[in-house]
């Protein structure tokens, strides 16, 4: 029961943004608990926030926030994953070159975090070739494209043009996204899907068989 | 004012230039942007979109890519005493300031159309100024902080349309696209609040543009009185413009890459069509494109939007002639 206490007090704290608080009972718990029991809660919480964002009941500050907090826990927590790594998932993510947003890849790192993928985050500016390399050495079967600007988008179709021209195409699903990002967009450039927020995209991560 | 696309980039195909040449030389704009409005003759011109001029003047250093836009490359404020240390720039010197009011005493002198300018709005300032992610998290950590800059961010703005003004624009449209990401309370506090400061204290009309979906935000946008709402193909545009008063312009909205940059004719001929269509009997509405257009759209698609949309408000036009006779 106690336990249960303090995971739920911990989804608590991740939703309410209180990152040193969240970590301090992470280093607590992790004592007595199955790592992966945190993961569960945290995996829950970040599906929670999700419904609630879609809902419009809360906005990106609180999502940052929360997302801070969920990284304090993660960090607690990974060094006493046993998981093997090569059973997992891994997603390569980035902003495409000549943009600096980071805010919509940044959440979407975290909520995959929070689902359990292995997240290789590239940052912002990413060029294609960059990309490409970074998903075929880290195995990955998912690549996700952001984008914030009209004048940058060229880039998301660079990095599938490059994927074919490498015949790798077939080896992974492309997500792209960012404001100007449609789904259209998505046809038009041979991606797989566009996903317009980060729960849409691990949504559909979770579906693939 | 029945047409007018955000269109400026799209220029540089034109002039065989590249987006580095434009946002630094003002006659390269100047000669891009004739060559655009020469060929598509809209009701409004705009120069090109370029959100990174305000935060340059105040001193932030800049990635200058040659064919894309340009990011500011730091973030000097961290905290509230940082602010003590800006001072507000003078717009006739400091950074490309100059440059933008050249191009827009050009528009102003060469062109017979309504010539917007575009400014940064006061939250993206604050945001360009301090990091966004830093700066949105402070709406709840520190919104003191976030007040302070915004305002500071305020009186630029303020400066800079003064300025605007005096090189001969018609209308300013604020660009606000950071702003999209805050809840309508924090959006009122601190966007809404001083984009109105903005709009009562301008000699001239004043439209606001939001990126993405700004659904939740629409009845504090209405709360600016301004001279119209710019909104992105995010938005549902006939049901958010039933709650926009008649006496506001509605601008928007096709999907400005997947339509009208790289979509098929027959793809710009429907969604055109079925925007004018969904809009008829909003006389407030101008046809625009949801966000900024891409270097490279295609200049037949824009020619097709532009004389779709000038048939369809020309036939209007003629059908109001025809009940008054």
């Amino acid at each position: 029961m106690i336990i249960i206490k303090e995971l739920e007090e911990l989804a608590i704290l991740v939703k309410d943004g209180e990152e040193e608080e969240s970590a301090e009972l992470a280093e607590r718990i992790i004592v007595t608990l199955e790592p992966q029991k945190i993961i569960q809660t945290l995996t829950a919480t970040m599906r929670e926030l999700g419904i609630l964002f879609e809902k419009r009941e809360i906005f990106v500050p609180e999502l940052l926030l929360a997302s801070d907090a969920l990284l304090a826990v993660m960090k607690v927590v990974e060094p006493h994953l046993q998981q093997n790594r090569d059973q997992v998932r891994t997603v390569v993510l980035g902003t495409v070159a000549g943009d600096l947003h980071e805010i919509g890849k940044n959440i979407v790192s975290v909520v995959l975090k929070a689902e359990g993928f292995n997240v290789i985050d590239l940052g912002t500016n990413v060029v294609a070739h960059e990309f490409v390399s970074a998903a075929v050495k880290n195995r990955a079967s998912i690549v996700g494209l952001s984008t914030l600007m009209t004048t940058t988008m060229h880039v998301q179709r660079e990095v599938i043009e490059r994927l074919v021209a490498e015949k790798i195409r077939e080896r992974f699903k492309v997500i792209v996204g960012g404001a100007p990002v449609s789904q259209k967009w998505a046809d038009q450039i041979g991606a797989d899907v566009y996903c317009e927020d980060a729960f849409k995209g691990a949504a559909y991560i979770n579906s693939l068989p | 004012m029945r047409l007018a696309p955000l269109m400026g980039l799209p220029g540089i195909t034109l002039s065989q230039t590249t987006l580095r040449q434009n946002l630094e030389d003002p006659g390269t704009q100047w000669r891009s942007l004739s060559m655009l409005i020469e060929r598509l003759e809209p009701d409004a011109a705009f120069p090109m979109m370029d959100l990174s001029v305000e935060a340059e003047a105040l001193g932030c250093d800049l990635i200058k890519p040659e064919n894309g836009s340009f990011c500011i490359a730091d973030h000097p404020i961290g905290c509230s005493e940082d602010i003590s240390k800006l001072r507000l720039p003078n717009p006739l010197r400091d950074g490309r300031l100059p440059k933008k009011l050249r191009v827009i005493r050009e528009m102003s002198r060469h062109l017979d159309c309504i010539n917007v300018a575009y400014v940064t709005g006061p939250f993206t300032l604050a945001g360009l100024l301090a990091g966004a992610t830093s700066l949105i998290k402070s709406v709840l950590k520190n919104p003191e902080f976030v007040q302070r800059l915004v305002d500071f961010s305020e009186a630029v703005i303020r400066i800079y349309i003064n300025a605007l003004v005096d090189s001969g624009a018609d209308m300013i449209c604020i660009l606000e696209p950071t702003a999209v990401t805050l809840s309508p309370h924090q959006f009122s506090t601190h966007s809404a609040r001083p984009m109105q400061n903005l709009s009562e204290s301008c000699p001239i009309p004043v439209i606001i543009h939001i990126c993405g979906d700004s659904t939740a935000l629409i009845d504090e946008m209405i709360g600016v009185n301004c001279l119209g709402y710019s909104l992105d193909s995010k938005v549902d545009l006939p049901v958010l413009a039933r709650r926009i008063p008649r006496d506001r312009l509605i601008l928007g909205n096709l999907d400005p890459v997947a339509i009208v940059a790289y979509g098929e004719t027959e793809q710009i001929r429907l969604e055109t069509r079925q925007l004018l269509h969904n809009m008829a009997d909003k006389e407030n509405f101008v046809l625009s494109t949801g966000c900024d257009l891409p270097m490279d759209t295609q200049m037949g698609n824009l020619e097709l939007m532009c004389s779709l949309a000038r048939s369809h408000f020309g036939e209007r036009m003629a059908r109001q002639l025809d009940r008054s006779v």
